[in-house]
């Protein structure tokens, strides 16, 4: 389709301005050769009260020829364009942005709050909650940021982060804490005080340190915690002019809400994994004492993820005096979890005591037996295997074992067999009578005896993802650990059994061996040894080179 | 053995076969011994541990793949290199003048000694170091974390079946806020896969990860820090599919092999358990290929399964039944059919 020409028209010069008068858009004519206001419409001189035709064009409208600017005008936000328009003219066309602006601000604080609360959140942990506050205060709120944790034994420890530096960490004595303007208050719970009654100038020199400018604004706000503060943050700003505004304060009030509950939070859980680690601790595997004669080595699992105590557990208990013999013992309590692990506490501590009267073994299980049923709220009973160690003749050990309702433990001997060893007995802790059959091995140099609770052989998984692992599996695997050191031996056996249940979750799973170290380094690979360096040789001869040499 | 290319190092190639020598005997004594009088003759810690008990060590997983040496006695071997660390370890002592830092080996993975390594000479590089051993439970290292505060996490994993579990370590170490450095061949190589994952850096041995947390790290804010382009697309259907239908694949697998291989009729137990484990290694290879969307995954294993049942003489015919018995049940899985078939064509013919 063509299209007919437009028609000519002129309107006239009274309608083209009544149109550029109505227009929503601030606009103001200009004469190019002497900057004058030619026309100003209605929403211009709203917001330029002062632009009149035939007055100069002055601020906030630029002077310099720039083609734009932006500017604080009156309260007013405002941003205007310029553009020529034919010959000799150009015009300004301005928009006022208060609005926007405001929303801009509203929504910088809400992204910096959001932000806070992510990072805020990510850690348990006291010292780096604490970090990341100052971190963030001072990416935010102010030129430097301090956070000052409640006295604690007279001591406050803080963190703060200036310009320009990591962050820095220390403890102040409680003393010093008045010296901040408002610091005692906010660490006392009290509300906290608008900045302009706090005078910077009072402000210790330690808090920011010469050469940041002087502290030119000071603002120290309470972190609330749960029912007491979890510490204050101490903001500055530097420079002379620097102010904190009434929104600033309100923003730090609501930062300070999120980091408060963030460090309470991490105090709370420290307090609680402290009293965990305390109960805990004689609940842990012990660490195995350096014996004469004979390797201890032993593995510990616990089926829970986040426990590390559970129903198994083994112990050691060195001679109870010259001529005495080491005792071993490893059982399983039945359940899981803490309260399982709380009963193998007692049953140690039981043991313990009967080493010190020399008992044997069996006899160990029969007093464990009555002191269970005497104690025991509620039945539980224990399966387990006492052992007294020592060392005999060229080399061998002799272990006398007993029983109580527990796998037989094994032995490894150095031609690759191995041998259930012949004890049984009834549970303990559940009949007024228990029959216990003790059993005496000999180890020769080489030979490992492998005591081991059922989380071993009833592990879950292999290809089906429901097999046990089974006796016989763990007889297999034994007999290929021949000539291994112990504590190999039993990283070995762990590492099948957790690479037979493929992270499954299996019961506790607990392993204690004995072994009788191999007399001399006995050459796997067969074949004389070739010369050994000077090293090889210094190291074997008897009178060692001193240490300090160089 | 000899010392890496432009790296002068006392420890002399025959100072290194008396060494092995002694790890080959399991004799404790004398490797700690020996460790003992080089650090008495000045020799730097650390050029016993990497060159030394390192080096050892290499020798050692060579010594097995070739066949020369059984699994028991690797671990002998390994444990005397645990000692001879150990030993290390309490003649030197640092003070520690940077952060601290975690590490662990993922969870499942069993290869202690190389971390155990790096965390030794982390320390001597004046690093406060938890080690928290092999195969570390993902909850457990979270638990730590929280508990402990530290400045990184360092993360070891020499197997890439481990990768999924790697992936879910790696995952709440930043959720936590804390950056991720990962280390060991089973991030592939260069790291490629230890990026696609969220790690924030990687390193290939001990000297590396130390050269690497020595300069311009931890990053100050690690939340802020992008993921990785990719890492959403992890874990793709296929990847849940083949985990979930395991137990079926093999057993199926195993049900079929006799009609396709009649010598497996004859198999005893301890026979037909060794091959069931290989078809789960062929599925957990091609499950974590599946994972981290990388079919090299996959075609190293199958590269490196190749050589070492070369030097047990299993012929290739072996793996190629075994791929065949899996792929003929994953028909409408293409990305895993792709990987199986690329696999198949690249075994030797026989």
């Amino acid at each position: 389709m063509t299209a007919a020409s437009t028609p000519a028209i002129a309107p006239a010069p009274a309608l083209l301005t009544a149109v550029f008068e109505a227009a929503s858009e601030a606009m103001v004519l200009c004469a190019t050769a002497d900057d004058t206001v030619v026309l100003a419409n209605e929403a211009a001189r709203s917001l330029l009260p002062g632009m009149q035709p035939g007055g100069p064009v002055a601020a906030p409208l630029p002077a310099d020829g720039a083609d734009s600017f932006q500017t604080e005008h009156e309260g007013r936000r405002l941003y205007g364009m310029r553009r020529p328009v034919g010959d000799g003219h150009y015009a300004w066309y301005l928009r006022d942005r208060t609005e926007s602006a405001a929303l801009e601000l509203e929504r910088s604080r809400t992204a910096f709050l959001a932000e806070a609360g992510r990072r805020l959140s990510a850690s348990l942990h006291v010292r780096r909650c604490v970090r990341t506050t100052v971190e963030l205060a001072a990416a935010h709120l102010a030129d430097a940021a301090m956070v000052v944790l409640p006295p604690h034994r007279r001591h406050s420890e803080w963190v703060r982060l200036l310009p320009g530096l990591p962050a820095e960490e220390g403890t102040l004595r409680e003393p010093t804490l008045g010296e901040v303007p408002g610091l005692i208050e906010a660490l006392g719970g009290f509300p906290p005080i608008p900045s302009r009654w706090l005078d910077p100038a009072q402000a210790p020199a330690w808090l920011v340190p010469a050469g940041f400018g002087p502290v030119g604004a000071l603002l120290v706000i309470p972190l609330p915690g749960n029912a007491e503060p979890a510490g204050a943050l101490i903001l500055a700003r530097c420079g002379p002019s620097a102010v904190f505004s009434t929104e600033d304060e309100t923003l730090a009030r609501m930062f300070a809400a999120r980091a408060g509950a963030a460090i309470s939070a991490a105090t709370l859980y420290r307090e609680q994994v402290d009293t965990a680690a305390v109960l805990q601790a004689d609940l842990l595997p012990p660490e195995l004492p350096q014996t004469d004669g004979f390797e201890l080595s032993g593995s510990y699992q616990a089926s829970s993820d986040a426990l590390r105590v559970g129903g198994d557990f083994y112990d050691v208990f060195a001679p109870a005096g010259a001529g005495a013999d080491t005792v071993i013992a490893l059982g399983d309590v039945c359940g899981t979890g803490p309260e399982a692990a709380v009963l193998t506490g007692k049953v140690r501590q039981t043991l313990r005591a009967l080493c010190l009267v020399r008992t044997e073994p069996a006899a160990m299980l029969t007093v464990l037996n009555e002191a269970l049923l005497q104690s025991a709220r509620q039945p539980r009973f224990v399966t387990m295997v006492v052992g007294s160690v020592r060392r005999t003749d060229h080399g061998r050990v002799r272990l006398d074992l007993a029983s109580g309702g527990h796998p037989a433990p094994l032995v490894l001997r150095t031609d690759g067999r191995v041998e259930e060893v012949p004890t049984s007995g009834t549970l303990i802790g559940v009949l007024p009578r228990t029959v216990v059959r003790p059993a005496t091995v000999e180890l020769a140099p080489g030979e490992l005896c492998l005591l081991y609770s059922d989380g071993l052989t009833e592990a879950r998984g292999g290809p089906s993802g429901t097999e046990q692992f089974g006796e016989a599996r763990l007889h297999q695997a034994l007999a290929e650990c021949r000539g291994m050191p112990g504590a190999a031996t039993v990283d070995r056996i762990r590492q099948l059994v957790a690479d037979w249940v493929r992270g499954g979750n299996s019961d506790d799973i607990a392993m204690l061996a004995v072994r009788a170290p191999s007399r001399t380094p006995l050459s796997l690979r067969g074949g004389g040894a070739p010369t050994p360096s000077p090293y090889v040789a210094a190291a074997r001869r008897a009178d060692r080179r001193p240490r300090n040499r160089s | 053995m000899t010392a890496p290319a432009g790296t002068l190092t006392p420890i002399t190639a025959h100072l290194s076969d008396d060494y092995l020598q002694l790890v080959a005997d399991g004799d404790e004594v004398g490797a700690t011994e020996l460790v003992g009088a080089l650090l008495d003759d000045g020799v730097p810690a650390q050029r016993i541990i990497v060159d030394l008990i390192g080096g050892a060590q290499r020798r050692v997983g060579e010594l097995w793949a070739a066949n020369e040496w059984s699994v028991a006695r690797e671990h002998a071997a390994t444990a005397v290199g645990e000692r001879a660390l150990a030993a290390v370890a309490a003649r030197t002592a640092v003070r520690p003048r940077r952060g601290r830092i975690a590490l662990a080996c993922v969870d499942g993975e069993w290869h202690g000694l190389p971390a155990r390594m790096l965390a030794e000479l982390l320390r001597l590089d004046g690093w406060r170091v938890d080690f928290l051993g092999a195969s570390v439970p993902g909850r457990h290292l979270i638990v730590h974390l929280h508990q402990t505060g530290p400045d990184a996490v360092a993360l070891s994993c020499m197997l890439p079946t481990r990768l999924p579990r790697a992936h879910a370590a790696i995952t709440a170490c930043r959720a936590a806020g804390l950056p991720v450095i990962a280390g060991g061949p089973g991030f592939g190589p260069g790291g490629r896969w230890a990026q696609r994952l969220g790690a924030h850096a990687w390193a290939a041995t001990g000297e590396e990860a130390v050269t690497r947390l020595a300069t311009d790290w931890p990053p100050r804010n690690v939340t802020d820090l992008p993921l990785p382009d990719g890492e959403a697309f992890i874990g793709d259907e296929e990847y849940t599919h083949l985990v979930r239908s395991r137990p079926q694949l093999i057993a199926t697998a195993m049900d079929r092999l006799p009609e396709i291989y009649p010598p497996a009729r004859d198999y005893d137990q301890a026979q037909a358990e060794a091959t069931s484990e290989d078809m789960g290694h062929i599925a957990d290879f091609l499950a974590s290929a599946l994972y981290v969307g990388e079919p090299d995954v996959f075609l190293d294993f199958i590269t490196w399964t190749t050589a070492v049942l070369g030097s047990r003489g299993v012929p290739p015919t072996a793996l190629r039944l075994g791929l065949t018995l899996i792929r003929d049940q994953l028909i409408d899985f293409p990305a895993a059919t792709t990987m199986l078939d690329t696999a198949l064509r690249t075994l030797p013919r026989t």
